[in-house]
């Protein structure tokens, strides 16, 4: 048998999905302002 | 004398330095960073993560005991607290400081370089973060949205406090610099935070053309949404710019993978009057030279890790204030009058026409790195010894 036939598959985060909705309920501004707040967040993740 | 007329008494002195006028004596902006924390007897961790606001204590006292005229930057916005919610992340706060986490940063595969030059910010999203913090790795979307956006707010939360704490810091009369923003080198970013050291020497070598690609779409980033947000300080602050893989090349990549960016960036700044703080790690003394291609301004400040100091200020005082030049092991190893001969020697060397700052050669971390009689014996020859 194959290793991976073994492995418990475990369902991917949807990030779109997840940044769609926080950007509706999180964030306030226009969409454009929301964006850059995003990226500008994801930027910083990413380095940290 | 109050904290703000210090502060302007100071700040007068560093702007003079930096548009090669002469002030009254040279400069001294240090990064003592996590030397500070540990000699006034706080805990990284609460300077690093629970309790910003103390930095506001540490630099008011550093100030008051050292008198020297200000830091480089705080280095206090690594947004530990925000990145803990998500579960993992690439820095850990230890006894002595920020160090990167058992968690490698070589968490992008060879062959994503595509990924990054179609789409930046979504490889981002949808492969590095995942792959960074185990909260977004997989499982419950709304565990995963939760631990989000509690990381958010306790970014906003980190970032607000840091910002009205360097304000405090310089009422109090001590200036923060090269701090209000950080640019980016894309291949460092590469570097650093997706494939490591090892991982991008090697993709130079075995696909040029697809670093070079993705390089060339991050910076286009940078510059486009990144950048725009940096106006001109005032009073000589500027953006903060920590440069690693430079020295580590062989002078034709470095002329073909790092070169072109770095000029782009700093000609940017130049054109927009934005002063940067560039850390030169290593010696840079292979890329003088080129370095001399950059048009003359008053709006980079190098601060020299390694290498010939005198030679820089001779080939390169038209194009950047040289900062630095007391390395941290005559801190931490030689005596009070090794330590003011190496001063003066400095002074002698590097004062001449402005333009320049003393600094140490590289960040103090830790309160094994120096003894404080000698940091205060090299800022009190730079009083004496440094008037114009």
């Amino acid at each position: 048998m194959d290793k991976n036939d073994t492995d418990v598959k475990v369902q991917a985060i949807d990030m779109e999905a997840l940044l769609k909705r926080f950007q509706e309920e999180v964030l306030e501004g226009t969409d454009e302002e929301k964006k850059a707040i995003v990226e500008s967040f994801l930027i910083t993740l990413a380095k940290n | 004398m109050d904290g703000m007329l210090r502060y302007e008494e100071r700040i007068r002195r560093i702007s003079k330095a930096l548009n090669r006028d002469k002030p009254d004596r040279v400069p001294v902006v240090l990064k003592l960073y996590g030397w500070l924390v540990q000699y006034y007897g706080y805990s990284m961790e609460d300077f690093y993560v629970n309790k910003p606001q103390i930095a506001v204590e540490i630099y008011g006292k550093a100030i008051e005991e050292f008198g020297f005229d200000g830091v480089f930057n705080a280095n206090n916005v690594t947004p530990i607290a925000a990145t803990r919610e998500l579960g993992g992340g690439l820095y850990q706060v230890g006894e002595d400081g920020i160090q990167v986490s058992n968690l490698s940063a070589h968490i992008m595969k060879a062959d994503e370089y595509a990924l990054i030059r179609d789409d930046f910010i979504g490889f981002l999203r949808d492969v590095i973060l995942p792959r960074r913090f185990s909260k977004l790795s997989g499982g419950n979307a709304e565990t995963a949205f939760q631990a989000f956006k509690a990381a958010y707010e306790k970014y906003k939360w980190y970032m607000g406090s840091v910002v009205q704490d360097h304000a405090e810091i310089e009422k109090a009369g001590c200036p923060i610099m090269w701090g209000k923003g950080v640019l980016i080198h894309p291949i460092d970013f590469i570097m650093d935070y997706l494939r490591d050291f090892s991982g991008v020497l090697v993709d130079m070598r075995r696909q040029p053309e697809a670093v070079l690609e993705a390089a060339h779409a991050m910076q286009r980033y940078f510059i486009e949404k990144v950048y725009p947000k940096f106006q001109p300080f005032a009073d000589g602050h500027g953006v903060f710019w920590p440069m690693h893989l430079a020295p580590y090349l062989k002078p034709k990549d470095f002329e073909r993978f790092y070169w072109p960016f770095l000029k782009e960036t700093l000609e940017y700044c130049i054109n927009r009057k934005i002063y940067a703080g560039l850390f030169m790690e290593g010696s840079w003394e292979p890329y003088y030279d080129l370095l001399q291609d950059l048009p003359d301004n008053n709006y980079l400040i190098g601060s020299l890790e390694k290498g010939d100091y005198k030679k820089f200020k001779e080939k390169l005082g038209k194009k950047f204030t040289l900062c630095g030049g007391v390395p941290v092991s005559v801190l931490g190893y030689k005596t009070k009058e090794e330590c003011a001969a190496h001063t003066r020697q400095l002074i002698d060397d590097c004062a001449q026409g402005g333009g320049f700052i003393v600094d140490t050669d590289m960040a103090v971390l830790t309160l094994n790195d120096a003894k404080p009689e000698n940091i205060k014996t090299v800022i009190q020859t730079v009083m004496e010894y440094g008037q114009y």
